[in-house]
């Protein structure tokens, strides 16, 4: 396979669950919508859009491995091409959402509905370079969650027994680590959230600059990974 | 086409697999690849498609390295119980060998699809063990590589799609000519077909020469049990058998004049394996041959 | 034509044997076509290399013959080539050693002959 077949299969496996991502959002949209003609507008918040989306291509990552490997190795590809197949899908599948998402919200907007969204809640003027910021915002964050989210299938598939137990018991620790960490240092990661909120050119490029690091680290353990033997 | 195996040795853990093993294809010609369940075949085909790397020692194809060599492995077609195929189904996994193979041809896969009855709108992964098989095989012999590496490629096939499928290996390699690696334990079924033998046994490589001189090295003689052994003695036997008064012996060495009253036959591919490889210690066999 | 993987005969000399009985029992006649390598190959299961090492043994001795092409066919005057050759391996396989194991046994060549005579009557 082709870089460019490897991209394009990959393009098409994504296909159908974004198309269905959008059909549950538009149902949920469908049914807030009706409700919020009986109920009182305010009591209702619907802001699943931008978080969903990263949520969704997170776990949508998580599952873009195994099977996709060793079929690349029965087309006679090379784990480089299906890496760089990988990589251009996740770009594009992030850019694509992005602007469908930009375009909804948009809609949602013009509307006028009082739907909170967090993209227009950052501080600029000017509702164009508004967008522009959220939309740039959106593809880094979308991007950051698929490389982040490779990253497990990844580790897994390389470790034996013993070390996915290890790697699981250590994602755990960290995670309540973290949670512990940031009840510590709550002032100042408030404060870096906060920057990041108001300066989304400069949270843009701490995203992405992340999601070349988990790239890197998906390449690294990717380049020389043995199929194995179910 | 050349493909050859330097000092090849894969270890699992302790486990050694494979074990110093060297070896050329370099002809247009049916290999056999033979060996007990266990014996490395499988791990050595995965080690030339890329699938796993040798622990020490290398696999050149036209003399380079075939690891992560794509224009190497676009050259070699494996088809293995492992195989995966996602859930997709036959035609469109068609679809994308012939873009994945540049002699891969489609119409001919389709052709043979519908002489195997397979459903090609059936996802791969309802499809009984028999008709996996029969995608696996149907795959490669469309995609027309000078290496084509069968391993097991008839696993849950009935006796229709196996003779189906020798009859077309046949034909496909009467019409082009390649290097065909057969890994299989039906010896019975293959031995007219093979023109080389390559045994691996416990890890090592035991046997990589043409049928014709493996077969030539030995022989059978039947009769009374008394007569057998008088003629025996001093021989190299590999193998005997006993049924009731009659006795049967697998002897190695050129034929010499035998009693008329004894049965001399050849030895088949199938009975010498066994008695190559049926030791179950394995220490004694490096006496032989 | 069956091919025994077990015989002491190579494979490609029991392919020649094969269709030399064919031939001579006129399931091929002279200038008509035998099957092609790739039918052999396919219908007793064994390689088209050994089966092209016994049809070629058969084009040597002149007994078919090639058409670009087309095929192979049996050659004008086969029946006659291979009958004139099939006498020759019967001296040799049978009458050869019967004559020897009769020496064996002192049997007079008179009687010989007339044991031959009877044979042929009965």
């Amino acid at each position: 396979m082709s870089t460019k077949t490897s991209f394009l299969f990959y393009l098409n496996s994504y296909k159908v669950s974004v198309s269905i991502f959008y059909f549950v959002f538009l149902a949920l949209f469908a049914v807030t919508g009706i409700v919020t003609l009986v109920v009182e507008p305010s009591s209702v918040n619907f802001s699943g859009l931008e978080g969903g989306a990263a949520v969704f291509l997170l776990i949508a990552a998580m599952n873009s491995f195994k099977n996709y490997f060793l079929f690349h190795l029965q087309c006679g590809s090379s784990r480089k091409t299906m890496f760089k197949g990988w990589l251009s899908c996740a770009a594009v599948v992030s850019f694509g959402m992005m602007v469908v998402n930009v375009a909804l919200i948009s809609l949602l907007a013009a509307l006028r509905r009082p739907f909170y969204l967090d993209m227009l809640s950052i501080p600029i003027e000017n509702i164009f370079l508004r967008m522009f910021a959220g939309g740039i915002n959106l593809f880094a964050i979308y991007l950051l969650a698929m490389m982040f989210g490779y990253l497990f299938p990844v580790s897994f598939y390389r470790l034996n027994h013993i070390g996915k137990w290890i790697l699981g018991v250590s994602i755990g620790g960290i995670s309540i680590l973290i949670s512990y960490m940031s009840a510590v240092f709550e002032e100042p990661i408030m404060r870096f959230f906060l920057f990041l909120s108001n300066h989304p050119f400069y949270a843009s490029a701490i995203y992405l600059l992340t999601a070349a690091v988990f790239a890197l680290a998906d390449w690294l353990l990717v380049r020389n990974i043995p199929a194995k033997v179910d | 086409m050349n493909l050859s195996c330097h000092n090849l040795t894969k270890r699992f853990g302790e486990n050694i697999v494979l074990n110093d093993i060297n070896f050329t294809l370099d002809q247009p010609k049916i290999y056999g690849l033979l060996g007990r369940n266990g014996a490395g075949k499988t791990t050595l085909l995965r080690m030339i498609a890329n699938y796993i790397q040798p622990t020490q020692g290398e696999i050149l194809f036209d003399g380079k390295s075939v690891w992560e060599n794509e224009q190497a492995q676009r050259q070699i077609f494996l088809a293995t119980e492992s195989s995966c195929f996602f859930d997709l189904n036959a035609e469109k996994i068609i679809r994308i060998m012939s873009k994945a193979y540049p002699n891969f041809n489609t119409e001919q896969c389709l052709h043979y699809a519908k002489r195997f009855e397979l459903d090609l709108k059936k996802s791969t992964t309802k499809l009984s063990t028999g008709y996996k098989s029969v995608l696996r095989v149907i795959l490669a012999l469309s995609a027309h590589t000078p290496l084509l590496l069968l391993d097991e490629p008839t696993l849950g096939m009935d006796a229709f799609h196996r003779e189906l499928f020798y009859k077309l290996l046949i034909e496909s390699y009467s019409e082009s000519p390649s290097c065909i690696v057969l890994s299989t334990h039906l010896i019975g079924e293959v031995e007219g077909l093979l023109e080389n033998v390559i045994i691996i046994d416990h890890g090592k490589l035991l046997i990589d020469e043409s049928a014709e001189n493996l077969l030539s090295q030995g022989y059978c003689v039947s009769g009374k049990i008394s007569e057998v052994d008088d003629y025996c003695s001093g021989k190299h036997i590999i193998g005997e058998n006993t049924v009731g008064g009659l006795k049967t012996a697998a002897i190695m060495g050129t034929h010499e004049d035998a009693p008329a009253s004894l049965d001399v036959t050849g030895l088949s591919l199938q009975q010498l394996f066994v008695q190559l490889v049926g030791n179950e210690n394995p220490s004694e066999k490096e006496t032989r041959l | 034509m069956k091919i025994d993987f077990q015989s002491q005969t190579p494979i490609f000399l029991q392919v020649q044997q094969g269709l030399e009985d064919e031939i001579l029992s006129g399931i091929y006649g002279e200038e008509e076509q035998i099957p092609s390598i790739t039918e052999l190959a396919s219908s007793y299961k064994i390689n088209p290399a050994t089966a092209l090492k016994g049809i070629n043994l058969l084009v040597d001795a002149g007994i078919v013959y090639k058409r670009r092409g087309i095929g192979m066919f049996v050659a004008a005057g086969a029946v006659q080539k291979l009958k004139e050759k099939r006498q020759e391996d019967f001296f040799k396989q049978y009458v050869l050693p019967l004559v020897q194991e009769a020496k064996r046994l002192n049997i007079e060549p008179q009687k010989l002959r007339e044991w031959i005579e009877r044979g042929l009557s009965e």
